[in-house]
């Protein structure tokens, strides 16, 4: 039913705009809890929620799943229309207005190291804390006193949770803690992470840097009246992962 | 998606079986704004209440979360207004209950993390990633709580000019809260309300004496510290103390009820046919 409403609400507002009856492709790329490889990533909220607004505008939409290396590959060569959900401020790249959803970022520390409250910045003063390269870092970790070194490998995640269970890092920054620490995770059995609540990124949708301006626009207004409409963070329940 | 329409019914049967919802008045804004602070303060009297719950190993902890939340929170509501709960069938009002399951949810991998033994889910911090989950929800409703500049502990409570000068009023007038409905934010016209708190005994063990300080408890008086559990010093405060306020504003086109939204046309006919039909 709502598929029909979504499909109907949109056909209204776009009737002109229904240019393209091609196929439009979407890569859908990891983003714990919002999207979980280990179950069905069509069971997942965003997608359902992506999928419905993108059924009123085209004639087919093809989904599939990426690693979200091979992802920025099919997106950069032009193999694919969108990709999300992407944390936009590590590569740059064309995307829709919007905001999908936010994150909040924070620290991940051994647990006997836990720091749970982050607004008491002072306690991260002499610290040493790794930090993704290019990743946007919040001032008042910047300002803290703390001693902030890059990773730089390809794999920086993976750099940084490797420094920290070698005590080499007293915290590793985050712009998704929910990457590592999600009880469906075995990482979380080993750490533990806090948000600096207050402080939340935008995860977008992105798109190829081919795509025409028309269809873009197109793509574009659909979601910014649907995200207006029903935002996906009112859409999407926590509960619905499955535990 | 099923659980999610579960979750959904449960909080509208929430909203509407302890009041004859159909034969419901409308709430004014200072009224409804009223309703929703009571409802914030026994939400946060419920993560205080269950702080044991919270931060104790091994235990199940499944009444922290969803339907059994919510029958919590109508527990903590009646316990600590001495009054039978009442919501109201509104889309706010949903929208709230739901932001409150939402918060617990997101905490649920620290919650039931047992190798952690002080989660740092305190009613502050939940009172803060509260607000901060209604602001993003984009849903118009900003509840803060705030203090003065020299006491607030997290910079982003910091009081705007509104608030300092409604917290002044409070050391003049002896009222229990400050509604108004002439005011702004961000140029987006808009009710304001602030109710003052006084500090209560669930806050003494973070902003009361260093002998309060649960951290000292069994430890020799030389051995005490004067740091709180969530690493900010204690203020010394006591019970009683002005402790600043709930602020919160609706925008007012917000507070209107999807009909009235239709009507003026702050939203589409499209989104009002898509409401109607769903």
């Amino acid at each position: 039913m709502r598929t029909q409403i979504y499909l109907y609400f949109f056909l209204s507002l776009f009737c002109p705009g229904i240019a393209f009856a091609a196929t439009l492709k979407v890569g859908i790329v990891e983003f714990p809890p919002h999207i979980d490889f280990s179950t069905n990533a069509t069971d997942a909220t965003v997608y359902k929620y992506v999928n419905e607004i993108l059924e009123g505008l085209v004639a087919k939409v093809e989904f599939k799943t990426y690693s979200h290396e091979q992802g920025l590959v099919e997106l950069n060569s032009g193999a694919i229309d969108l990709l999300f959900p992407l944390d936009i401020s590590l590569n740059k790249l064309r995307h829709l207005s919007k905001p999908l959803f936010h994150v909040v970022p924070g620290l991940c520390f051994k647990k006997s190291n836990f720091i749970p409250v982050l607004s008491a910045i002072h306690r991260l003063k002499g610290l040493t804390i790794a930090i993704p390269s290019g990743a946007p870092v919040l001032r008042v970790v910047e300002t803290s006193g703390a001693n902030l070194i890059a990773l730089t490998k390809e794999n920086k995640l993976q750099q940084g949770v490797d420094l920290l269970l070698a005590d080499k890092v007293d915290a590793v920054y985050l712009t998704n803690p929910a990457i590592v620490y999600h009880y469906n995770n075995p990482l979380s059995k080993q750490m533990a992470c806090s948000k600096f609540h207050g402080y939340p990124s935008g995860i977008y949708v992105a798109v190829k840097k081919n795509m025409s301006e028309d269809q873009y626009h197109l793509i574009d207004r659909a979601f910014s009246h649907a995200l207006e409409v029903n935002s996906y963070e009112n859409f999407f329940d926590p509960n619905s992962i499955k535990h | 998606m099923a659980k999610y329409l579960i979750l959904i019914a449960c909080i509208f049967s929430f909203s509407f079986n302890v009041i004859g919802a159909a034969a419901e008045k409308k709430p004014s804004p200072e009224q409804f704004m009223t309703e929703v602070s009571d409802l914030f303060l026994a939400s946060m009297y419920f993560v205080f209440k269950n702080q044991k719950l919270i931060n104790q190993p091994a235990v199940d902890k499944s009444s922290l979360f969803g339907r059994p939340f919510l029958k919590g929170l109508r527990q903590a509501y009646e316990d600590k207004f001495n009054k039978k709960y009442s919501n109201r069938n509104s889309r706010l009002h949903t929208a709230l209950l739901k932001a409150m399951i939402d918060v617990m949810e997101e905490n649920r991998t620290l919650i039931l993390d047992d190798d952690i033994s002080f989660k740092g889910l305190i009613p502050a911090t939940y009172a803060f990633q509260l607000s901060e989950k209604l602001s993003r929800k984009g849903i118009g409703v900003k509840i803060k709580f705030t203090n003065s500049a020299n006491t607030v502990r997290n910079q982003l409570n910091l009081p705007d000019p509104w608030e300092i000068d409604t917290m002044k009023k409070f050391q003049l007038l002896n009222v229990a809260s400050y509604f108004d409905e002439t005011s702004t934010l961000n140029n987006v016209p808009s009710y304001r309300y602030f109710i003052p708190l006084k500090l209560d005994r669930f806050c003494l063990d973070c902003h009361g004496a260093t002998k309060q300080n649960p951290l000292n408890a069994g430890k020799d008086k030389s051995q005490w510290s004067n740091i709180d559990v969530t690493g900010f010093e204690m203020e010394n405060w006591k019970m009683g103390d002005f402790a600043g306020g709930i602020s919160m504003t609706i925008y007012k086109k917000d507070f209107l009820e999807l009909e009235e939204l239709c009507e003026l046309k702050y939203i589409s006919t499209f989104s009002c046919h898509f409401f109607a039909l769903e």
